[in-house]
């Protein structure tokens, strides 16, 4: 019996050493209160490549943009077209600001070379967090709408299917004398993100788009599709990013043959300048015409291969404190 | 046995009647600046854990990396994601010995400390000059220390190379209570 408090004695004379021994950053090690974070880079840039990722910018930052693509021009009857340009012989350009409001709420605007105008607001609604209060996933809602200033024309038979973008190409839509709201296109998003670990992001959007007019009876107003995006960080400034949209039969156009659109890039970001390198097959920039008009498929065919270029550069107009 | 049982207790009982010579912070102030020709770089942490024990004549730092504020909101993006990698390495410590400390003396002491600062997982040995004040039982220590942060494998890309400062300017401003559990 005696032996036992003894054994009993000793022991709890060890631990308490062991405990008066414990250094001093373990001790404050034990004092740290558990915090929660909001994770932070799902998606580093505002969009994936032509289409928005579920980031925002945070409170009083201005983001310029300019985004370009670049093409061939495809063969027509199997005849090789006269080219000069390596890869651009066909440009498009949208120049655009982004403010943030605050570090949830977002608004942008731009004007494309082929005189579409386009804005949306971006708002987060849910943020992925770790730490005390976990959150799985981070949601933003994205409600954007264009005005298409210009007519886009439409494709003659047999004849170059991306000639839609370039404005030179004559004049030869039906709507010519539409409405302002005939020619507008609203488009609504639910952006649904979660960083699965420090380098690999993934996104899916559910997307609404509906159209003022159509050019056609045949094509429907109203237009779903399913986004998928992914960003792998591949070094500490640099990451690839690739997305693709599905647009189901039932709500594509049928005036056209259309193809859900598909992006794979490299992101580079230091400092203020962001800069996104991506091949893609559409040369558009709002949401609806680039979801919903496709006029070719992805592959390295002269006219069907874009060379994306997006570049950003951020000005800090309100600073913290 | 009855007095090899007091043996036993007789440490244990002194050890906890004995008051721990210790005083804390949980709201330690570190701060960063970096002076650059392109833009000076300048972050504030003001929850910095601290402990000073007065018997082992040592201080120690728990410093949390995304607790770092800085004036411009993307610089604290690209330091928590691409710089610190606070994700892998959320805090910096330091634990240090204060030479010829002279504990409870009332007024403003100067002293060295010399310890290890660990950042980003690595090691490395750094002496810093602090001003060491001790009035209504509460200690104050301030001071301030340059660090290189190639020491510390912080990689600048290429292209702001020439415009980021090599060295970073860090200062402290600590205030502590006696710690109690």
């Amino acid at each position: 019996m005696k032996s036992n408090i003894l054994i009993t004695l000793s022991l709890l004379l060890l631990t308490y050493n062991v405990a008066k021994a414990q250094d001093l950053l373990d001790q404050l090690y034990f004092e740290e209160k558990k915090k929660t974070f909001v994770t932070e880079a799902t998606f580093k840039m505002l969009r994936i490549g032509f289409a928005h990722s579920v980031e925002t910018r945070k409170r009083g930052i201005l983001e310029v943009s300019a985004y370009t693509r670049y093409w061939d021009i495809p063969q027509i009857d199997g005849v090789d077209a006269e080219t000069n340009n390596f890869g651009s012989d066909r440009a498009s350009a949208r120049f655009g600001f982004d403010y943030a409001f605050t570090d949830v709420f977002s608004a942008g605007f731009g004007g494309s070379s082929n005189g579409v105008y386009d804005g949306y607001f971006k708002h987060r609604i849910i943020r992925q967090k770790t730490g005390l209060k976990k959150t799985p996933l981070s949601l933003t809602l994205l409600t954007a709408g264009s005005h298409r200033s210009k007519n886009l024309k439409n494709i003659p038979v047999n004849a170059d299917p991306t000639s839609i973008y370039d404005s030179s190409v004559q004049k030869t839509s039906i709507n010519e004398d539409d409405s302002f709201s005939d020619k507008t296109t609203f488009t609504a998003q639910l952006l649904l993100a979660r960083k699965l670990d420090r380098n690999l992001s993934f996104q899916i959007s559910p997307t609404l788009i509906y159209r003022g007019s159509t050019r056609f009876d045949a094509d429907p107003q109203l237009h779903l599709a399913l986004g998928f995006g992914g960003r792998y960080k591949m070094g500490k400034h640099v990451s690839i990013a690739s997305e693709y949209f599905y647009v189901p039969k039932k709500y594509a156009l049928e005036s056209i043959e259309t193809f859900g659109p598909f992006s794979l890039g490299v992101n580079w970001e230091v400092s203020k300048v962001q800069i996104q390198m991506f091949l893609t097959h559409t040369g558009n920039f709002s949401e609806d015409i680039a979801i919903t008009e496709t006029p070719v498929n992805f592959n390295t065919k002269d006219g069907n291969l874009f060379f994306g270029w997006n570049f950003s550069y951020v000005f800090h107009l309100k600073k913290n404190k | 046995m009855k007095k090899l049982l007091f043996l036993f207790f007789l440490p244990i009982c002194l050890g906890f009647t004995k008051p721990k010579n210790q005083y804390l912070t949980r709201n330690g102030q570190v701060t960063f600046f970096s002076y650059a020709s392109a833009e000076n770089i300048k972050a504030e942490n003001n929850e910095v854990l601290s402990i000073l024990d007065l018997d082992e004549e040592k201080i120690a730092l728990n410093i949390l990396m995304r607790a770092f504020e800085f004036e411009k909101s993307l610089m604290q993006e690209h330091f928590n994601d691409s710089y610190i990698e606070s994700d892998i390495f959320p805090r910096a410590t330091f634990e240090g010995t204060i030479l010829n400390f002279r504990p409870r003396l009332i007024g403003t002491q100067t002293k060295f400390i010399k310890g290890d600062f660990t950042l980003r997982g690595i090691t490395k040995p750094l002496k810093i000059k602090a001003d060491i004040d001790y009035s209504n039982n509460t200690y104050t220590i301030t001071g301030e220390t340059t660090i290189d942060i190639k020491d510390y494998k912080i990689k600048v890309p290429q292209i702001l190379a020439a415009k980021i400062a090599k060295t970073v300017k860090i200062s402290f401003n600590f205030k502590y209570e006696p710690y109690e559990k």
